[in-house]
């Protein structure tokens, strides 16, 4: 019986045994063995942040320095970064987009002190630069104030002198120096296909420092699915709707793989040249990207699509086919002649027959194929005569006569729509080609004229041009033949009276004009007008003529700007004298005529 | 305190007796069922069977089970591991690689990304992933966790799984929860990874439902336990269905056997079908015929015996009466025939009385034989019966010399019997007693206890020889065939006493030893119908046992056999008369 027992009972626990096993409700944690390591390595490469008001000094004057740049950094904290300097109670209220208003100092500010100990710091003849948006962009000013005062004094509410200063009264907008973008921002380049896509077209952004150089790459993606500045909207192309980055872009291992994911809409980028061109503008849009040592891989929805050592990609597909550096050439006596530059002379590819009566001229070359643009006296008037040629341009074709012209310029020479060349004849800008010297008006909207300048960019997809003394950036696009300007984009300078513009980089111009003192100089300036720097000052006379070569990243040659001034040419403010006319090929000039005119063939 | 305790033990005092009462109900009904299923499990061969296959059925199924379930278990939840282990994987990885972005925590791109990255990891859209959930966590650095889809998973994370995993392991814990709040909870494999970053350490959680691994593991249970119960059931049915099979022939052949044992010698087992079973139904078929043949045939030859024994003694009788009467006739003028004539005459008159002496002790005889014999018991005292007896028998003892001795109890010594019967019997006893004595004393004892009473007739004549304990009881035995009958006995009285005796449920024994007399015993029950287990007298007297012990109505098992005797009286619960004339092994 008590066997029976016992036997029942074990049956009964083997039954309720197996009844129990199954996957357990709760379990205790299982140790699988040591993770990962986390690196303690700290941020590298990345910048200080301006400095916060408690950093900040007790003098109103660096106070008020360091204020006009607080709201330096990334976009998503400026107002924060910005109201922290400002007593609580008139803190502004953060604005969608946390755009920043860039405004350029003549002076230092001007600290007035009240009685009741506080200060007022007034800003004078403030020039309002532009509002950098949160995709690093700068756009046209919106602010048209002159001049700021805000009140810079100590907290009623602050238990002692510990608390610092503080803005009593702010100014209404988010404001930002020019030096502090300098200071606290890295320009960084991208690229977007132009609307022939045959092109790539620089955009100018700003990174704040303190993003560290492992997020750059994503930002610079980022950038580039967030499409192009305002105005370049028209004349380049932005990625397929719906491309989208997945994920960011991670920090590959030294000498490894830097892998974009991005995600795009079913049907888009369905080609494999559509792949090569969004890899293209991918790479050369990271060029500058340290972490780019190696390989970059596209990936499209995680599928490795294009794979390629960045560097070999660049070599072997250029974004301007540059080849070799570029040479000075000059007019001398109605001739072209190659000048005396740092690096070879290459004879002049005009055949001399047609090489008389120049008054000035454009040369540009795409591999052995030259294009030129003279433009002659005629008489009292002036021709335009263009050509191109293998080497050497022999034949030209002549445009009818013009009463006033300026320099011509090659906006670009090969892609679909033929060469195009642009010049500034009687008040107006005109386009021509290699087989057309006729003039065709261009129509700049929204801009009176007269035009009195035009420089043409590398990638021939923007223009600078002057109108009625105002420096302007356009990008262009050829529909139905002919060329179209988009929105312009008027640049702030602090010089006046502008004469003369040309390219000096990607993102670069030089413009020559009057300083404020009254005396002809030549500034380097931002595409975006907010880097501004002197290149050339105290030029005797106006600068008529401005030629420079647009420096880029495939073939960089030190290539000062050219000039003329009071009908003599000049380079880095030193005549360019008869001595430095090369004559190997064709005979010296005649008389004792200097060259004038100079400029660049690249 | 005492006041607390008073009432506390008053209740006490009136609980404890119910409890105690209930207590004593429940075990005694306890105690009834337990005997009882202790009957059922001796007496059922069937129930036993059945019993012992299922426990052990049940056992083998049971643990097989277990070891089947325990490890398909084990291993859908490998399964399951694996797999989370290899998204873990995959997603620190990912989330690794994401976060190389950020050097510092305060980074405003941080939360975004982190949010970007456990959207990634948990694949989006919630309905389709079966309810993963991904959190990614840098608690010690400030950053607020990100978890998609948005749910509360704060609760399942256990602070011992956080700690393993904060302090750089990779650990998994499975909890139960209902992040979804759909009031279903469900267990969730919860597995974390460090995920190293430039600012120190992440955490990446993976909660992945075990509900499609749980299934499999329910499942699989269940089938194995729905086949084990039905094979443990099979098993039994099986086993009940064969015990049944070999267990009723039996159980019918022991009915029958039963049935024979009582009489019905007709009683017969049903045959069915040729097998062994069929075969044992057969052969016990026969053996009743075979029995039941010999039975009849020697009850007849019995009864034919008996009958004609009886017929004998009546046919003898009626001419006997005549040849007495002129007999009678003879005797009475014998003085006036010559002196020859009279010894025969005196002669023919002594046999004629032994001639009918006979003749009565046959027909008592037969009467036993034939079963007419009928008991007339009523309360006696015994005392004047064997006082009575001995008296009668003193000239016969004086004419032998053989002094009679009696030892009876002070008071009456009272006991239901047939005092016709006893006297008879005592009668013969102390006759033969005096008749062997040669001329030494007989005595006569009367002994009692509660349950018997017992007469015991010593002599200290010639004795009996080994084995003839059980002869003196056969009828016209002699203990020596050449001696001439001087006392007259018909040879048939110590059969009569022996069946008087067994009459009253009693047991008449013998003792003896050759030159040391001998002893006969009668003891009856001091109830008529009562069972006797033990004598108030040794059989064996005292003076005979070289160690005599020390009391009388010693229980027989236990009394010491004397060397070259054979025991006495019967050994096992056997009827007091069978021990009486078939036990005695004199």
């Amino acid at each position: 019986m008590r066997r029976r027992l016992s036997a029942a009972l074990v049956a009964a626990v083997v039954l309720s045994a197996v009844a129990a096993c199954g996957i357990p409700d709760e379990t205790e944690v299982r140790v699988n063995g040591p993770g990962p390591q986390a690196e303690t390595a700290r941020a590298d490469g990345a910048g200080r942040p301006p400095r916060s008001r408690v950093e900040s000094s007790t003098d109103p004057l660096a106070f008020a320095e360091d204020f006009l740049a607080a709201a330096a950094g990334e976009a998503d904290g400026a107002y924060e970064r910005f109201n922290d300097f400002i007593v609580a109670e008139k803190r502004l209220v953060p604005q969608p987009g946390n755009e920043i208003n860039i405004i350029r100092l003549d002076a230092p500010p001007l600290v007035t002190r009240n009685s009741d100990g506080t200060s007022s710091v007034t800003i004078e003849r403030v020039q309002q630069v532009g509002v950098l948006r949160a995709n690093g962009s700068v756009g046209e000013p919106v602010a048209t104030e002159t001049s700021y005062t805000f009140i810079v004094g100590r907290a009623p509410t602050d238990p002692g002198p510990s608390g610092g200063l503080w803005v009593l009264d702010p100014p209404p907008v988010l404001l930002m120096t020019d030096t502090a973008l300098g200071t606290y921002y890295r320009a960084h380049t991208i690229y977007f296909w132009n609307a022939t896509r045959d092109a790539l077209v620089p955009d100018l952004r700003y990174l704040p420092r303190t993003v560290p150089v492992q997020r750059q790459a994503t930002a610079v993606l980022d950038w580039l699915i967030g499409g192009p500045a305002d105005w370049l909207g028209t004349s380049v192309v932005r990625l397929p709707d719906g491309t989208g980055l997945l994920g960011n872009v991670p920090v590959p291992q030294e000498g490894g793989r830097l892998e974009v994911n991005l995600s795009v809409k079913a049907g888009a980028l369905a080609t494999d040249e559509d792949l090569d061109k969004l890899f293209h503008q991918i790479v050369w849009s990271l060029w500058a990207n340290p972490l780019l040592d190696n390989e970059l891989e596209l990936k499209i929805q995680n599928q490795s699509r294009r794979v390629a050592v960045a560097a070999e990609w660049r070599r072997n597909h250029p974004i301007y086919g540059l080849d070799e550096a570029p040479a000075r050439f000059g007019v001398v006596a109605g001739k072209v002649y190659p000048l005396q530059g740092p690096g070879d002379e290459p004879p002049t590819p005009i055949a001399p027959e047609a090489n008389r009566d120049v008054v000035s001229a454009a040369l540009r070359r795409h591999r052995s194929t030259v294009a030129a643009a003279l433009v002659t006296k005629d008489g009292n008037a002036f021709r335009l005569r263009t050509g191109a040629g293998v080497g050497l341009v022999r034949e030209f074709r002549s445009g009818r006569p013009i009463a006033g012209v300026g320099r011509p310029v090659w906006l670009r020479i090969t892609g679909d729509a033929g060469p195009v060349g642009l010049i500034v004849a009687d008040g107006g800008l005109y386009e021509f080609g290699t087989d057309d010297a006729e003039l065709t008006p261009v129509r700049l909207p929204g801009v009176s004229e007269p035009v009195t300048a035009v420089g043409a960019a590398l990638d021939g997809s923007r223009i600078a041009y002057i109108s009625r003394g105002g420096l302007y950036v356009a990008g262009v696009r050829t529909v139905d033949g002919a060329l179209s300007v988009g929105p312009s984009r008027r640049l702030t300078t602090s010089l006046r009276d502008l004469t003369a513009v040309d390219w000096f980089g990607e993102n670069t111009l030089v413009v020559a004009g009057k300083r404020g003192n009254g005396r002809a100089a030549i500034y380097k300036i931002n595409v975006d007008g907010t880097q501004e720097s002197e290149e050339v000052t105290d030029i005797g006379a106006p600068v008529t003529h401005l030629a420079a070569y647009p420096g880029n990243p495939e073939v960089t040659a030190l290539a000062p700007p050219l000039y003329e001034a009071n009908e003599v040419a000049y380079v880095t403010g030193v005549p360019i004298g008869r001595e430095q006319v090369v004559t190997s090929s064709e005979g010296a000039p005649s008389g004792s005529a200097t060259p004038v005119a100079p400029f660049y063939l690249f | 305190m005492a006041r607390t305790v008073t009432p506390f033990l008053a209740l006490l005092a009136r609980v404890l007796p119910v409890g105690r009462r209930l207590w004593r109900v429940i075990a005694a009904r306890g105690a009834r069922v337990v005997a009882s299923l202790r009957r059922t499990w001796r007496r059922s061969l069937q129930v036993r069977v059945v019993t012992i296959t299922l426990v052990a059925s049940s056992l083998l199924v049971g643990v097989f089970a277990y070891l089947v379930v325990h490890n398909i278990t084990e291993v859908v939840l490998e399964n399951a591991r694996r797999d989370v282990e290899g998204r873990l994987s995959e997603g620190q990885e990912y989330a690794a690689k994401q976060l190389s972005n950020h050097t510092t925590p305060s980074e405003q791109g941080l939360k975004a990304t982190f949010e970007n990255t456990v959207n990634y990891l948990a694949g989006g859209d919630p309905a389709q992933l079966g309810g993963v959930v991904v959190t990614l966590r840098a608690s010690a650095h400030g950053v607020a966790p990100a978890t998609s889809p948005k749910v509360d998973v704060d609760g399942m994370l256990t602070p011992e799984l956080r700690r393993q995993v904060e302090s750089g392991h990779i650990a998994d814990q499975i909890r139960t929860g209902d992040p979804f709040d759909t009031g279903q909870r469900t267990k969730y494999l919860i597995y974390g990874s460090p995920v190293p970053t430039r600012f120190g350490q992440a955490e990446l959680y993976y909660f992945v439902p075990l509900t499609r691994w749980d299934q499999i593991a329910t499942g699989a249970r269940s089938t194995v336990l729905a086949t084990g119960f039905a094979l443990v059931v099979l098993l039994g049915l099986l086993s009940n269905l064969v015990t049944r099979m070999v267990v009723n022939p039996v159980r019918v052949a022991a009915r029958t056997a039963q049935r024979l044992s009582a009489g019905l010698l007709d009683q017969r087992m049903a045959v069915n079908g040729e097998d062994d079973l069929a075969m044992l139904a057969a052969s016990f078929n026969q053996m009743a015929t075979n029995l039941q043949r010999q039975i009849v045939r020697l009850e007849e030859m019995s009864r034919l015996q008996r009958r004609f024994t009886s017929d004998v003694s009546h046919e003898l009788r009626t001419p006997l009466t005549t040849v007495r009467m002129a007999a009678d006739l003879i005797y009475a003028e014998r003085h006036s025939f010559d002196p020859a004539v009279t010894r025969t005459a005196e002669l023919l008159h002594a046999e004629l009385d032994r001639f009918e002496d006979l003749l009565t002790d046959l027909l008592e005889i037969s009467r036993f034989d034939a079963g007419f014999a009928v008991l007339d018991a009523e309360p006696t005292d015994l005392v004047p019966v064997v006082r009575r007896v001995v008296d009668r028998m003193e000239p016969l003892a004086e004419r032998c010399r053989a002094p009679l001795r009696v030892v009876v109890p002070d008071g009456p010594v009272i006991a239901e019997v047939d005092s016709r019967r006893v006297e008879r019997i005592l009668r013969n006893l102390v006759g033969n007693a005096v008749e062997h004595g040669v001329g030494k004393p007989v005595e006569v004892v009367l002994g009692a206890d509660e349950s018997a009473v017992a007469i015991t007739v010593r002599d200290h004549g010639v004795g009996l020889k080994p084995g003839e304990e059980k002869l003196v009881f056969n009828r016209f035995w002699r203990a020596d065939p050449s001696r001439a009958r001087q006392t007259g006995g018909t040879g048939l009285g110590l059969s009569i006493s022996l069946e008087d005796a067994r009459l009253h449920g009693g047991w008449l024994e013998a003792w003896g030893a050759p030159g040391r007399g001998a002893q006969f015993r009668l003891t009856l029950p001091t109830r008529a119908g009562d069972r006797l287990t033990s004598s108030p007298l040794r059989l064996v007297p005292a003076d005979a046992d070289p160690d005599p012990p020390e009391t009388s109505g010693e229980r027989e098992p236990a009394e010491p056999q004397p060397p070259g005797r054979a025991p006495t009286r019967p050994v096992g619960p056997r009827t007091p008369v069978e021990a009486g004339s078939s036990e005695v092994t004199r």
